[in-house]
């Protein structure tokens, strides 16, 4: 079967297509504020364990005021990229929205690429970053074309409900229909839940009434009765 | 083939290789040849899967968790790393004069437009110092009025250590800042380089006019010489940048422009350490009167010959960078 390939697809081994999940402009700016917040905190923190130390004055107080430039100078620049080598792709920021910087055929970037994305992050991407995300269909910054770059979405549950029991002549359509609702069943509006478990209920009472025998139906949420009927476990 | 038993028939090893990529995730240096081989064999049966629940099943609890199990496992495998572990030691041996013979070119470039700079306003400052004076502002100008040079304050306006940090954190700076102006077509280099080519000039012209080059020479001796190699080295990568950027070739932009940045942000990463030492040399030496021209030339040059010889040297003409 032909597919349309989105930008965001990239070929693996023996030419398997796999479609990255990409993090969009959004997540990618909180995770920054997270991480710009964090460094504006262990900054602060610096400067005053500077003070406190240079109390007094002399020599030594100049070397320490060096070290304490010098410390700031390798936070404002090597912040990121000391937590994208160390973590792996993650930040403290990206690791508490679960999104992750991985090659452009979603491995493991090389050391210089993460340099070269974060060196790039003070210019031009301070200024242009936020348009060129905007506007790219894979929500690169310059920093991310040049090093081949992207950000994913890791985030999501491990595993889902998947169907045990299906009708014969069930297809990927129909079993993915009822997984996608029964994912979502609890977390939908109650009235909008019903009414969708009712269609499914019905679906399977008119063409396959077989599936319903020996299944307790009464005073059930629909969810619930087809969470027996097809025998649903996680995978 | 049923999708029920299809799952049923296949989650066992799905299970397996989920469970052995979150241990390679988990300890990717105790990784051995065995696991790393066990699990690239079970990754390819994944991927197999994945595909036959992209095609057949899409949408599907099991489509769903085969793409992320690949995407996951395709993190673990296709790194694109040097399999080789970084040292500083292998970094300065190989990687970064490979990188740093690949600016000749450009460094030739950057040097030419730093001396047109440096010649014309030199020779603007001379023929008319009342232009030359508003480069330096009214304390430096005071200073030179009194026969001293404004340089004397590096030992007096702060503590020596934190001057030595302000002044090689502000040049590593402007080396980053240069390199990464590479991005605008080549233009960050290029001012980088008219600047403090306009401004050196413009200052000798300034300082030769109130009978004080020869003091100010002797206080850049010292540093100078790197320091000025090195804006001309960042320039340079710069440029090498830009030229992945806009240079049209037979290759794809994209592909290029990576390359080119990989490359070159090796030269200025592997250049800011010297940085640091031209601070302390600008703080400590540059400044002392005492201290005999003859032996702050020779400072400046062995500092020169040093970096020169640490950048280009022949035998890691084979180095990689990826």
């Amino acid at each position: 079967m032909y597919m349309m390939e989105s930008p965001e697809t990239i070929r693996t081994l023996d030419n398997v297509p796999l479609e990255l999940p990409l993090a969009g402009v959004a997540s990618r700016g909180l995770a920054f504020a997270i991480d710009s917040l964090l460094l504006a905190v262990v900054s602060t923190v610096w400067f005053l364990v500077i003070m406190a130390v240079t109390g007094g004055t002399g020599l030594a107080v100049g070397w320490l005021w060096g070290i304490g430039l010098v410390g700031v100078f390798l936070l404002q620049w090597g912040y990121f990229v000391f937590f994208e080598i160390k973590m792996r792709g993650g930040t403290p920021g990206k690791g508490a929205l679960k999104l992750r910087v991985v090659s452009s055929q979603g491995g493991t970037p090389s050391p210089s690429a993460l340099v070269v994305r974060n060196v790039l992050r003070m210019f031009p991407d301070m200024f242009v970053g936020v348009i060129l995300m905007a506007v790219d269909p894979m929500s690169r910054r310059a920093g991310d074309r040049l090093a081949g770059t992207l950000v994913i979405h890791e985030g999501g549950e491990r595993t889902g409900p998947a169907l045990g029991k299906i009708p014969q002549g069930w297809g990927g359509p129909e079993v993915a229909v009822v997984e996608a609702y029964l994912e979502r069943a609890a977390i939908l509006e109650p009235a909008v839940s019903m009414e969708l478990g009712q269609r499914i209920y019905h679906w399977i009472e008119r063409d396959y009434p077989e599936m319903l025998e020996g299944i307790e139906r009464s005073g059930r949420h629909p969810a619930a009765v087809l969470h027996d009927v097809f025998q649903v476990e996680r995978l | 083939m049923e999708y029920t038993r299809w799952v049923a028939d296949r989650r066992t090893l799905w299970d397996e290789v989920d469970a052995r990529i979150e241990a390679a995730r988990a300890r990717y240096s105790g990784l051995t040849f065995d696991d790393l081989e066990e699990l690239a064999l079970g990754y390819r049966q994944l991927l197999h899967d994945a595909a036959v629940a992209r095609a057949r099943y899409p949408g599907s609890a099991a489509a769903r968790r085969l793409e992320r199990l690949a995407i996951r496992g395709a993190y673990v495998l296709q790194g694109d790393a040097n399999p080789e572990r970084f040292t500083v030691r292998r970094f300065y041996r190989t990687t970064f004069p490979a990188a740093c013979r690949k600016m000749l070119p450009h460094l030739r470039a950057a040097t030419a437009l730093f001396l047109l700079a440096f010649l014309f306003s030199g020779a603007a400052a001379l023929s008319s110092p009342e232009l030359g004076m508003r480069l330096l502002g009214a304390k430096r100008l005071q200073a030179l009025r009194e026969g001293r040079l404004w340089t004397e304050s590096l030992l007096t306006t702060a503590p020596p250590g934190a001057a030595a940090a302000g002044i090689a954190t502000n040049n590593m700076t402007v080396a980053l800042m240069a390199w990464a102006g590479g991005t605008v077509a080549g233009l960050g280099p290029i001012y980088a380089l008219l600047v403090n080519g306009a401004l050196l000039g413009g200052l000798f012209g300034v300082t030769y006019h109130f009978g004080m080059a020869g003091a100010l020479l002797g206080f850049v001796l010292s540093h100078g010489p790197l320091e000025l190699f090195l804006v001309l080295m960042s320039a340079a990568a710069g440029f090498y940048l830009a030229e992945g950027l806009v240079i049209a070739t037979d290759r794809p932009r994209s592909v290029t422009a990576r390359r080119h940045a990989l490359v070159s942000v090796t030269v200025v990463v592997g250049s800011l350490p010297w940085f640091l030492l031209l601070g302390i040399v600008e703080t400590f030496v540059s400044p002392q009167t005492a201290v005999p021209t003859l032996l702050k030339a020779g400072l400046g040059l062995s500092l020169l010959a040093t970096y020169i010889v640490a950048a280009f040297t022949r035998r890691a003409a084979r180095g990689e960078i990826r």
